[in-house]
């Protein structure tokens, strides 16, 4: 049988060798963060941190998985009197909006977790300026449907 | 010399400054109008019939030389003030005479001809650009002295005496009493101390007085106050008649928000005295000391009714956005109905970049330049981890 591997697309291939492409991440982000523990949850590399930033705690929970639709990461976070909004860049599913889904692909396609966790540190960074300011300092796309 | 300031304090004056220098007009702005009136200086020195035998000085009034201009809001024009001295007697000359004699000279030109619209005192050259120039022509009074004569009014019949060099002089003098002691001033001191990357943070910000600062935010409301109002009902308030007042109720305050503080006590003291008394204020030219009070230059003197009232509606308004500001500085909703939409997150920016500069851990510098890295622990910096990639925040 001829293998038509090639003809997949790059998420398809993620599908396909899930198990691979999650461990995968799971050893890249361990090598270059140590505040997020992970686990393979299921089909999910799940990952769960806790982050003290201006004596506010901040709990955050990772999930990754070339099986989620659109993004390969939903990001939460849950602290005392968090805002959730536009503004603070959740979605309307709870989750962090942390890019643009087309425009910060850069020819890439899909962001690999690794590369995605600073921007968690940069989210956190903004929304601690936010609670002060009450605007968001870091660059930002405008809020829109795609 | 050790100061009682909270960190509070700073961000707020810090994010006065930093609003009042956004509406200041640019350098380039500035040097491209000065290049303007020394051209316009220039046509008369090289001028073979009336001005031949006299050497005439154009220089600017207002707000270029007191240090005090704001932007125009978006759709005008900034107006431009200057003075074209003549460096002859007022007793040789009628005002009609000097006036027509600068139009005639300016209208022979190629370049100003199309551009020249004669107004009550004025001659206006109506650049094609975001300015105008207003020429008010004029002769000196004697020679040891820097004041001059002026059309009086329309009619060009009679003289009236003003001063805009002393005017500035005595202006600033008030202006940068104490200036080494003013609260950004230290501020700034610690920078330069620190030895900070200032590269993008101007100077210009730090060093200008808060008589300076309050003037410019004064007349920024004002411009967004009428805006939208007749004005044939509600007068604005010219922007000499309230540099006078703010300059004369100064208590040499060392920072903006106090200045600004008192300023309104005096602005509503007058719209008070008014509105309950009906006493109608006067605002005379300050260096104008002729023996005769009547007799002196006087701001006020085309005020009606009309104006007053509007002075104490504008002044109401005025207090409630600033207590509101000085109240919650912090906020871009304060922000926008002090100054207009702008700047705020340009502020806050400017102004974290600093603070962060000065503990030597530029982080928000870092992620805007695209520099930031992530550490082990999740914290930005610019040394070590994994390099910050580029993105925008979203949310869907």
């Amino acid at each position: 049988m001829v293998d038509m591997v090639f003809l997949l697309s790059n998420k398809d291939k993620a599908q396909l060798n899930w198990m691979g492409f999650l461990v995968k991440s799971w050893i890249e982000c361990e090598e270059k963060f140590n505040w997020i523990r992970f686990n393979l949850i299921g089909k999910k590399l799940v990952g769960t941190a806790t982050q003290v930033y201006n004596g506010r705690t901040y709990k955050f929970t990772i999930e990754y998985s070339p099986f989620n639709r659109g993004r390969f990461d939903r990001v939460y976070v849950e602290s005392k009197g968090l805002i959730k909004s536009f503004d603070t860049h959740f979605n309307g599913d709870g989750s962090l909006c942390l890019y643009h889904p087309t425009k910060d692909l850069y020819g890439r396609p899909f962001v690999e977790l690794v590369d995605i966790i600073p921007w968690i540190a940069e989210w956190l960074y903004s929304y601690d300026k936010y609670l002060e300011f009450k605007v968001w300092v870091t660059p930002e796309h405008p809020h829109s449907k795609i | 010399m050790k100061n009682n300031y909270t960190e509070q304090q700073y961000i707020t004056e810090e994010l006065l400054a930093l609003a009042a220098a956004n509406l200041e007009l640019d350098e380039t702005r500035k040097k491209q109008m000065i290049s303007a009136y020394e051209a316009v200086n220039k046509v008369f020195d090289d001028n073979e019939e009336f001005f031949k035998n006299y050497t005439v000085n154009v220089y600017a009034q207002g707000s270029l030389i007191l240090g005090t201009t704001i932007k125009p809001l978006p759709g005008k024009e900034f107006d431009l003030d200057i003075v074209l001295k003549v460096d002859d007697s007022y007793l040789n000359h009628t005002p009609k005479e000097i006036y027509d004699e600068v139009y005639r000279v300016l209208s022979e030109h190629g370049t100003y001809e199309p551009l020249l619209q004669k107004k009550n005192r004025c001659i206006r050259i109506n650049y094609n650009s975001d300015f105008h120039m207003d020429i008010l022509p004029g002769c000196k009074i004697t020679s040891d002295n820097s004041r001059v004569m002026i059309p009086n009014d329309k009619t060009l019949r009679d003289w009236s005496r003003t001063d805009p060099k002393s005017y500035a002089e005595w202006f600033l003098n008030i202006a940068e009493k104490h200036q080494s002691q003013f609260m950004l001033a230290q501020k700034w001191n610690s920078v330069t101390r620190a030895s900070v990357e200032t590269e993008d943070l101007p100077t210009d910000v730090y060093v200008k007085s808060p008589l300076q600062r309050t003037v410019q935010i004064v007349k920024r409301y004002r411009d967004l106050y009428y805006d939208k109002r007749d004005l044939t009902k509600t007068p604005a308030i010219s922007s000499i008649v309230l540099t006078t007042i703010l300059a004369q109720s100064y208590g040499e305050e060392l920072s903006i928000q106090l200045a600004l503080k008192n300023a309104l006590i005096k602005l509503k003291s007058l719209a008070d005295g008014y509105k309950f008394k009906g006493i109608k204020f006067s605002v005379y030219n300050p260096i104008d000391l002729y023996p005769d009070q009547e007799k002196r230059e006087n701001f006020t003197d085309s005020w009606t009714d009309l104006h007053y009232k509007s002075f104490v509606e504008f002044v109401y308004d005025l207090e409630k956005k600033i207590n509101a500001y000085i109240h919650n500085p912090k906020s871009e909703e304060t922000y926008k109905s002090l100054f207009g939409n702008g700047y705020y997150k340009q502020n806050v920016q400017t102004l974290i970049k600093l603070d962060e500069a000065l503990k030597g851990k530029p982080q928000l510098s870092a992620i805007l330049s695209g520099t930031a890295r992530t550490d082990a622990s999740g914290t930005i910096n610019t040394t070590t981890g994994v390099k910050n990639g580029r993105h925008g925040f979203f949310a869907e």
